[in-house]
């Protein structure tokens, strides 16, 4: 089953199984998740959003949400190719595309995309040519800029993650986390793992955060980046300043 | 029956309200419980007032989002 604090709000059953993750709006009001049923090869899945069921797809990403719960975007597959929903609105068939994000405020969706071959970057109504392909698109919270998270391939067969945003490169790491971008100013913030080392990095500031168990967040005022760290059997949230 | 929970708490711990309490400063917010181990992944809000994590114990498995625990579950 699936639960909203004590209330049960969906169940699996008769052949169809949750999907993890699921997602909750930023105030916890809505929260869309996915089924599953069928068997390899013949796979379908759904997403419902308070209650509402989606048409069937042959794959669904993770939906993303706004803070209000109102606008909800996800990947979608179909026999004929690759989509993004918004709600009920559909946009593609493309070559692939990136799970979308959605603003704080929910009046922009932004995801990257491949049509012909020719990859692109789609911030609400405005598209950038994108080179290559990347992991992950993160908006910042009025949905104004957009950077991406890109994989490069190691000569041993591995890859290393990278940072892309402001026209900046970042430091390569052998994972990253989910981005964010600063409310007030030109700056993201990031968890990283490297060599079982971890990492908050903000900007070009690189803090080890030995105990780091959560992607950082900016405080509304943009002034700290907060985070989540398990110290022994206690879990504390840890602060840091930006300068 | 197994039981599948999934708690949308864990999905993305949303902001709780707290009167009194002063959001995004450093503090302790949870102590596991001796006996108690813990699942992976724990969720924090944004604002930094709660963490919710999936307890398990001999006695079954619970979700804990501050002061709030959910009823006894054969497994999650």
């Amino acid at each position: 089953m699936i639960s909203l604090d004590d209330k049960t709000i969906g169940r699996s059953g008769s052949g169809r199984s949750a999907v993890w993750p699921i997602s909750l709006s930023g105030e916890g009001s809505v929260v869309a998740y996915r089924m599953a049923a069928g068997a390899d090869g013949d796979l379908r899945y759904w997403v419902i959003v308070n209650g509402k069921e989606s048409p069937p797809f042959t794959y669904i990403g993770r939906p993303s949400l706004s803070r209000d719960g109102r606008v909800v975007a996800y990947r979608a597959s179909l026999e004929e190719g690759q989509f993004i929903r918004v709600g009920d609105r559909i946009e593609g068939p493309f070559d692939w595309v990136t799970d979308p994000v959605v603003s704080s405020d929910g009046s922009t969706v932004a995801y990257a995309a491949s049509v012909n071959r020719e990859g692109f970057l789609k911030v609400g109504e405005k598209k950038s040519p994108l080179p290559g392909k990347p992991d992950m698109i993160f908006l910042s919270p009025q949905g104004r800029d957009a950077g991406w998270v890109e994989r490069l391939p190691l000569p041993d067969g591995g890859s290393k993650m990278r940072v892309v945003a402001f026209g900046t490169t970042g430091e390569s790491f052998g994972l990253v986390g989910n981005p964010v971008i600063s409310p007030t100013e030109p700056l993201v913030a990031y968890g990283a793992e490297d060599e079982k080392r971890c990492f908050v990095v903000i900007g070009a500031r690189k803090v080890e955060t030995p105990d780091r168990v959560g992607d950082p967040v900016f405080s509304p005022d943009g002034r700290r980046v907060g985070y989540g760290a398990r110290i022994g059997r206690e879990f504390w949230w840890k602060v840091l300043e930006i300068p | 029956m197994r039981g599948l929970i999934l708690l949308g708490l864990l999905a993305s711990c949303s902001d709780p309200r707290r009167d009194g309490a002063a959001p995004f400063q450093e503090r302790l917010l949870a102590t596991i419980p001796p006996g108690v181990d813990v699942f992976v992944p724990v969720a924090f809000s944004p604002n930094g007032l709660e963490a919710a994590y999936v307890a398990q114990a001999e006695e079954g498995c619970w979700a804990v989002r501050g002061s709030w625990k959910s009823r006894r579950l054969d497994s999650m």
